[in-house]
This record gives C-alpha cells, sequence and structure tokens, in this order.
C-alpha cells in the first residue's frame, strides 16, 4: 500500500516538475486569465454602473477567478489517454506493476496542480488589483481554496474518464469540447447559476456539474457551514457515480486489450 | 559538362539557445553558432548516382534541404537545374522528388490511392498521363495490393515504397531521398535499393542519397561524397572509394563454446575465402558475420591520408 | 495569373472532398460531432442571453446585437475551422520538421498548410451562425449581404492573427501554447458585447486584439449600414493579412527543418 502510493507520488513530482518547466506554456495561460478577469470585470463594471449597484463586480470576479482556476489548470488528459487507447501504447502498460488509469491520473493532477497554484497567485492578485475589498473572510479562504483544489482534482477524473470513450468513439474532441460546455453552463462557470431563471437552475441541480462547480465556487461569496456541508455531501455522491463508471469502462478497456494483445 | 546540381562555397550555420533552466535564460539567453554545412563545393551531373555519406550530425541532410528548397543558407549558392532552390521554390519544385526517412507525405488514415491522386492535382498533372504514369510506377515498385490499404496499416518498409512513388509521380529529374532506409530490417532495405536504383537507370533520374549505412551507397550509387563536420572530405567515383578504403571486412565468428572471436580482412592482400578457411580449420565455428567497416572507421582511414 | 487561380481552386475542392470523404469514414461520428458542437454554441449564446433577459441592455446592446455578432463569429470560425485550420498546426510543423514536406511542394507552402487540417464538426457552426442571424431581427436580403460580407472580413482577420501567432514559432521554439492562448483571449474578447469597451479599452479592442474587427464593426455595418465601418473591416483584414503573409515568409528564412536540437 505504502509502496504504491511512493510510486503514484513520485509520479504526481515529476510530472508537476515538467509543468513547472514549460514556462511558455505557463505564462500563456496566465496571459488567458488576465484577459478574463480583465473583460468581465468590465462587463460587470458597466452592468453595475447602469443597474447602480456596487461592488457587483467583487462579487463575479472573485467567483470567475476560482472557476477557472479549476476549469483551465485541467490539463487535457481525454487526449491523452486517447491517444495511449488508440496507439496501443497501453497494451506496454499491462504487463507492469502499475495502474495505467491511476499513472495517468497522477500526472495529470501533477499538471493540473502547477496550473492551479499559480493562477491562485497571480489572478488573486489581479483580481484584487481590479475589483478591492473581496467579498468572503480571510479566514475562510484557505478553506475555499482548498474545497476548489478537490473540485479540480475531480475535474482532471472527469477528462481522464473521458479519454477511455475511445473505446467505442473515432474522435473525443467535441465530445469533450460539448462536455466542457455544459459544465460551464450547469456549473456556472461564467456566471454563477443564481442569474439564471429558476427552471434551469432546477434542471442543473441534476447534473454533476452543479456540486463540483457552483456549489464550490459559490462559497467564495456565500460562505456558511451549511453550504460547505452540502457541498462536500454532494461531491461525494457525484465521485462514487463517476468512479463507478470509470472502474466499469476500464475493466472493458483491459478486457479488450487482452483479447487483441494490443 | 555543366552540372544538373552546382554547389559553391554553400554554408549553414544554426544558432542554438544555450539553456541552463535557470529564470536568467529567458531573459539574456545565450547563443552558440553551430557550422553544420561549411563551404562546401561540387558538381552533379544529369544521371549520376550520388551517395552524400557521413556520420549523423555531419551536415549530409542540412544540404540536402538546401538543395531541395527547404532551408535558406547562411552564405554560399547553389544552382538546381540553373535555378537557386530557396528563390525560386515553388519552379524547382516541379523538378525534384524529396523522400524524407522520417516524414510522410502521405495521408495517414486514407488510402494509399487517395495521397497518390493529391499529389497528381499538386503538380497539375493530366488525368491521363498521371494514370499511365501511377500505373507505371505501381507496376516497378510492386504495391498494386497497399493502393486501397490506409497509410497507417502499411509496414515500414511498404510505406516508403509508397513514398517513394509519390515523389516521382510528377517524374521528377532529381529525386533526393533523406535516409531512405532507416528503421528498415535487412529484406525491407535491399527491396528499396533494388527499386531506386532500377528506376533511376530506367528514367536518368539524377539521384541524391544521404545515409549512413554504407551499404545504401555500394548498392545504388556510383558516386560517393563522404562528408564530416561540415566539410567534404571525398568526393570520387565509388570504385576509387572501393579500392583505396572499402577493402577491409570485419569477420565476426562465435564458437560452439560460445566464444566470440574478430578478425579484420584486408581483401587486397587476403581473400575473404582463405580467411574463411582458415578460421574454420582454427575453431569449431557455430555462427559468423561478415561486415563492412562502419562509417566511422572509413572516416578515420581517409582523415589519416590526407 | 487567372489560371493559377483556377488550378489552386480545383486542389482545394479536392482536398475539401477527401476531408469529407474522411469524416465519412464514420458517419455516426461525423453526426454526433455536428449535433456536439451545436449544443456547444447554444450553451453559450444562452449564457448571454440570460444575461440580457436580467439586464435588458449592456451599453446600448441588446440580445438582437448579440445574435448578429455571434452569427458572424461562428460563420468566421466554421469557414477558419473547416478549410485553413492547419495553420494551427505550424508551430509543430515548424518543431518537428515536417514542415519540409510543404516546403518541397509546387504549391504555396502557407496554402498547402493551412487546408491540411479540418475539422468535420465546425459544420455545426454555420447552422448555429445563419440561424442567429435569421432571430437577430435586423433580417432582409440587403442585410443578409452585408451579414456575409462581414463574416468574410472577420474570417481574413481571423485567418490572419492565426498565422502571426504560429508564426511566431520560427523565433520562439515552445510559442505554441502561448499562441494558442492569446488566440483564445482573441476568440473571447470578441464574443462579448462591443459595447462595454469604451475610451482606452476601445483603443486595445482595435490594435493589440484586433477584436473589435470581427464584433465590432461587423455588427454597426448590418445594424447602422455604416459604411466606415465597411471600410474600417476591408482595410483591416487586408494590412493583418499582408502583415501576416510578410511575418510568415521572413519566418521561413529562419526555419531549420528540425535541426534544432536544444544544447543544455
Amino acid at each position: 500500500m505504502t509502496k504504491s502510493f511512493a510510486k503514484y507520488a513520485m509520479l504526481f513530482a515529476l510530472s508537476f516538475k515538467q509543468a513547472w518547466s514549460r514556462k511558455a506554456n505557463l505564462s500563456g495561460l496566465l496571459f488567458f486569465l488576465f484577459i478574463l478577469l480583465f473583460i468581465y470585470n468590465r462587463l460587470w463594471e458597466v452592468i453595475g454602473l447602469q443597474d447602480g449597484v456596487k461592488g457587483l463586480n467583487a462579487t463575479f470576479i472573485w467567483y470567475l477567478l476560482l472557476a477557472e482556476m479549476i476549469i483551465l489548470s485541467s490539463p487535457k488528459m481525454e487526449r491523452v489517454l486517447f491517444d495511449d487507447i488508440r496507439s496501443g501504447t497501453m497494451a506496454y502498460y499491462v504487463n507492469k506493476p502499475v495502474s495505467f488509469f491511476i499513472m495517468r491520473y497522477c500526472e495529470g493532477v501533477g499538471n493540473m496542480t502547477v496550473s492551479f497554484l499559480l493562477m491562485g497567485f497571480f489572478g488573486c492578485i489581479v483580481t484584487f488589483a481590479l475589483t478591492g475589498t473581496p467579498p468572503f473572510a480571510w479566514w475562510q479562504f484557505p478553506l475555499i481554496v482548498l474545497m476548489c483544489y478537490i473540485s479540480s482534482c475531480i475535474n482532471v477524473l472527469f477528462y481522464t474518464g473521458i479519454g477511455l470513450c475511445a473505446l467505442w468513439l473515432g474522435s473525443i474532441r467535441t465530445l469533450a469540447m460539448a462536455f466542457e460546455r455544459l459544465a460551464f453552463i450547469f456549473g456556472g462557470a461564467i456566471f454563477p447559476l443564481s442569474i439564471y431563471p429558476e427552471w434551469f437552475v432546477d434542471i442543473a441541480k441534476w447534473t454533476p456539474f452543479y456540486a463540483f462547480y457552483y456549489l464550490t465556487i459559490k462559497l467564495v461569496y456565500d460562505f456558511s457551514w451549511i453550504n460547505l456541508w452540502n457541498a462536500v455531501l454532494l461531491n461525494t455522491l457525484w465521485i462514487a457515480v463517476i468512479l463507478t463508471f470509470i472502474g466499469w469502462a476500464y475493466a472493458k478497456l483491459n478486457k479488450k486489450v487482452n483479447i487483441y494483445g494490443g | 559538362m555543366s552540372g544538373i546540381i552546382e554547389v559553391k562555397q554553400l554554408t549553414k550555420k544554426f544558432r542554438l539557445k544555450k539553456s541552463n533552466g535557470g529564470i536568467k535564460s529567458v531573459f539574456r539567453p545565450e547563443y552558440k553558432t553551430v557550422t553544420a554545412v561549411d563551404r562546401i563545393s561540387f558538381e552533379i551531373g544529369r544521371g549520376e548516382r550520388v551517395a552524400f555519406i557521413g556520420p549523423n550530425g555531419a551536415g549530409k541532410s542540412t544540404t540536402i534541404k538546401m538543395l531541395s528548397s527547404i532551408l535558406y543558407p547562411t552564405s554560399g549558392t547553389a544552382l538546381v537545374k540553373g535555378l537557386v532552390p530557396w528563390e525560386n521554390r515553388r519552379k524547382v519544385a516541379r523538378d525534384i522528388g524529396t523522400v524524407f526517412g522520417q516524414r510522410s507525405q502521405l495521408w495517414y488514415n486514407l488510402p494509399v490511392q487517395d495521397s497518390f491522386a493529391l499529389m497528381g492535382k499538386i503538380y497539375d498533372l493530366e488525368e491521363v498521363a498521371f494514370k499511365r504514369r501511377l500505373s507505371r510506377l505501381v507496376r516497378l515498385f510492386a504495391i498494386r495490393d497497399l493502393l486501397s490499404s490506409p497509410t497507417r496499416a502499411l509496414s515500414l518498409g511498404q510505406r516508403m515504397r509508397c513514398e517513394i512513388v509519390a515523389s516521382l509521380l510528377h517524374k521528377p529529374q532529381i529525386l533526393f531521398l533523406d535516409e531512405p532506409t532507416i528503421g528498415l530490417d535487412v529484406t525491407a532495405k535491399e527491396i528499396i535499393r533494388d527499386l531506386v536504383k532500377k528506376q533511376a537507370l530506367e528514367e536518368e533520374t539524377t539521384l541524391l542519397l544521404t545515409s549512413h549505412d554504407t551499404d545504401d551507397m555500394e548498392k545504388v550509387c556510383n558516386r560517393v561524397i563522404v562528408i564530416n563536420k561540415g566539410r567534404i572530405i571525398f568526393d570520387d567515383s565509388l570504385n576509387r572509394l572501393k579500392e583505396s578504403y572499402l577493402n577491409k571486412k570485419y569477420i565476426e565468428i562465435t564458437t560452439d563454446s560460445g566464444e566470440k572471436v574478430r578478425q579484420v580482412v584486408n581483401t587486397k592482400e587476403t581473400p575473404v575465402r582463405k580467411a574463411l578457411d582458415e578460421l574454420v580449420k582454427k575453431y569449431h565455428v557455430a555462427d559468423l558475420t561478415v561486415e563492412n567497416p562502419p562509417m566511422e572507421e572509413i572516416i578515420k582511414e581517409i582523415y589519416g591520408r590526407d | 495569373m487567372a489560371d493559377k487561380f483556377l488550378n489552386a481552386l480545383k486542389l482545394f475542392l479536392y482536398i475539401q472532398k477527401s476531408n469529407i470523404k474522411t469524416a465519412f469514414l464514420s458517419k455516426a461520428d461525423a453526426a454526433v460531432n455536428v449535433i456536439m458542437m451545436m449544443v456547444n454554441n447554444f450553451s453559450f449564446i444562452f449564457m448571454w442571453w440570460v444575461i440580457f433577459e436580467n439586464k435588458g441592455s449592456v451599453n446600448g446592446w441588446n440580445f438582437g446585437d448579440m445574435a448578429l455578432l455571434f452569427g458572424v463569429m461562428n460563420n468566421a470560425f466554421a469557414t477558419f475551422a473547416l478549410f485553413v485550420r492547419g495553420v494551427q498546426q505550424l508551430p509543430e510543423f515548424i518543431d518537428n520538421g515536417n514542415l519540409d514536406n510543404f516546403l518541397v511542394s509546387p504549391r504555396n507552402s502557407l496554402f498547402m498548410v493551412s487546408v491540411s487540417e479540418s475539422t468535420f464538426a465546425n459544420w455545426g457552426d454555420y447552422l448555429t451562425g445563419f440561424l442567429m442571424f435569421f432571430i437577430s431581427g435586423h433580417v432582409s436580403v440587403e442585410n443578409f449581404f452585408l451579414f456575409l460580407l462581414a463574416s468574410l472580413f472577420a474570417f481574413i482577420i481571423m485567418y490572419a492573427l492565426r498565422v502571426i501567432l504560429s508564426a511566431l514559432a520560427f523565433w520562439a521554439a515552445d510559442s505554441q501554447r502561448l499562441g494558442d492562448n492569446i488566440f483564445m483571449a482573441f476568440l473571447t474578447f470578441s464574443s462579448q458585447p462591443a459595447s462595454i469597451f469604451t475610451g482606452w479599452y476601445k483603443v486595445m479592442f482595435l490594435t493589440v486584439i484586433p477584436a473589435g474587427f470581427v464584433s465590432l464593426y461587423p455588427v454597426e455595418l448590418i445594424k447602422e449600414h455604416s459604411w466606415s465601418a465597411l471600410a474600417a473591416m476591408a482595410l483591416g483584414s487586408t494590412i493583418f493579412f499582408i502583415l501576416a503573409v510578410k511575418i510568415y515568409l521572413s519566418g521561413l528564412k529562419r526555419y531549420s527543418s528540425g535541426n534544432r536540437f536544444g544544447v543544455r
């Protein structure tokens, strides 16, 4: 148990290091984040002025920052898995004392962590400069970020799982994109769900994105112990569902690899 | 004789960024200049089959890439059919064919014949002429059975045959082959060599072939240019090279007890047959190989004599 | 000249035929992809519809204006993704030396690189694009032509910008993701109600990231028949296009055909 944990921790560390060394990559990501914050800050500033509401942008931009930290930090795991499965790379790992899926997942999380931390650090500075007083108390912040980090880990799991669909689909790009978009709106990734009509929120509640994104990120402007508890509870439930699917798909995949010998 | 390819003082330098990983290197990178090709000159006549050989990083590919208009040189000139390739890219393209061992010009997912048809369109070939040309090449390279398979389903050797056909469709007068046999097994290498030579003889194609496998030049070419560290160190007929440098064979035997014995034979003084006879008498031979000296040996020797 | 153009067109059509053939290798896949793309687009449009339902208008823009904008953007992007998406691969071709194959061809290498990739799913963008026009509340025959014209100019600017970003790889080896991100920023910038950018924001909006050309001017052109907007788009797309080709050509001189091994 401890041995295999060390194995995967090592994979995590290596991919962390590798992601850290790709400076151009990271600066591109930060650039995009700044543009997003800047544009939407402007949008809410204008709307705030129009409606005569002060501090509207602070609420929405802190929310946006955390949402993007979760969404943008995820590496394109679906593509990695897709290539692995389609090219037969996966077959080479069947006889190695390492779970292929967990291995790729740990690499993905290592990669994600670098982006998450960097975006968090610089994003907070920029957001603070743009909007002033944040909508949360300082002591709540570490807790909120931790929750978002967990969501981010789930996000990577999601996309790694989508990669497994390479079993049935010839191309995975659009599926991943549509999934991303659904996450965007059902999870309220750009605008919080609170501005959407009620019937829509009722639908969203039945999707995993509601818990992973909205309930978690919302803590940034609407923190309470009961909200936190709700987020934890619903997230746990959905993780169980997703893991069941992945376990099933992975077992199928292994069988297929065994039959064809890769 | 005015050559179909003329090269004068051709030089290519690459500037490389030295990276030491530190944050400093992002802001003030240090550069290092590497001279890949260093003032080389030569001339190739129509129908010649030239092997461009040398170890990895000698500048073979860089030279071929300048002649096929891919790279701009740092200085010097070159003429391909009287035109400077990098200034007349599209004109020169119609007279040359290129095969790069490690790159593919075929569409990965589509049947090979679709890629050929696309090539025909790219080179503006007449429908009838194209069909005639294709069927001739298909016969010559024996790829009829491969035409309807997608590229991804081909073995490396099969793919290489198709790549060569693709680059010959527009009937170029000059064919550049950059490491055409790289990664192939012995049989596939033999097949490719035979086909390339046969085609070149039949159509009087001028060949320029790079390789770090000396067998490629022996089987296909009639002239050899040896290049090392960007400089030409030998340029003469294949026969001259054979007489002067390829007169050694490396014989390695494995005895019944698993012992390995290596012997170098100078074929000028001792015929291989005689050397083998002696070895067989002396040892219980279980296995044996006879090989040409590796590239590095030949180059060392050429240097030694200069 | 006309002959050359005709030949290029023939080749272009042939390649598109091959693309469609490739996509139809699996018909179910093709259909799913187109539908997914539309789901994708509509979820984004829905998000903005919600904003406008809540707020009525944002600095003078209403949902009809946004629909025009999305129409133009979807058409422009569809054209980009279906016909010249290959330019996004240029950094990779430069890095691994695969650009060689395009350089030895008797055709314009930028053209060949551009048409080398196509994603069938983006036909869904055209469907979305035209649908958006028809629900924008600005429907007339004249406007339809202006809409097509605006889509064309928007496409040219989008393409030119992408060429410039991709060509950066001639100078900086690992600029692929940077280019991708700047392009994404451009697309995001252009999908906002242009009315929120005033003053210095607007200057930036039209220069550093030429998003205004694909969002502000098209809407002005169709809504107000503003000929100055048309002139600005025509001029802007010409300048950007020429600039892009110039940058690409000067980059080619630095191309090293995968010989760029790092010294550590």
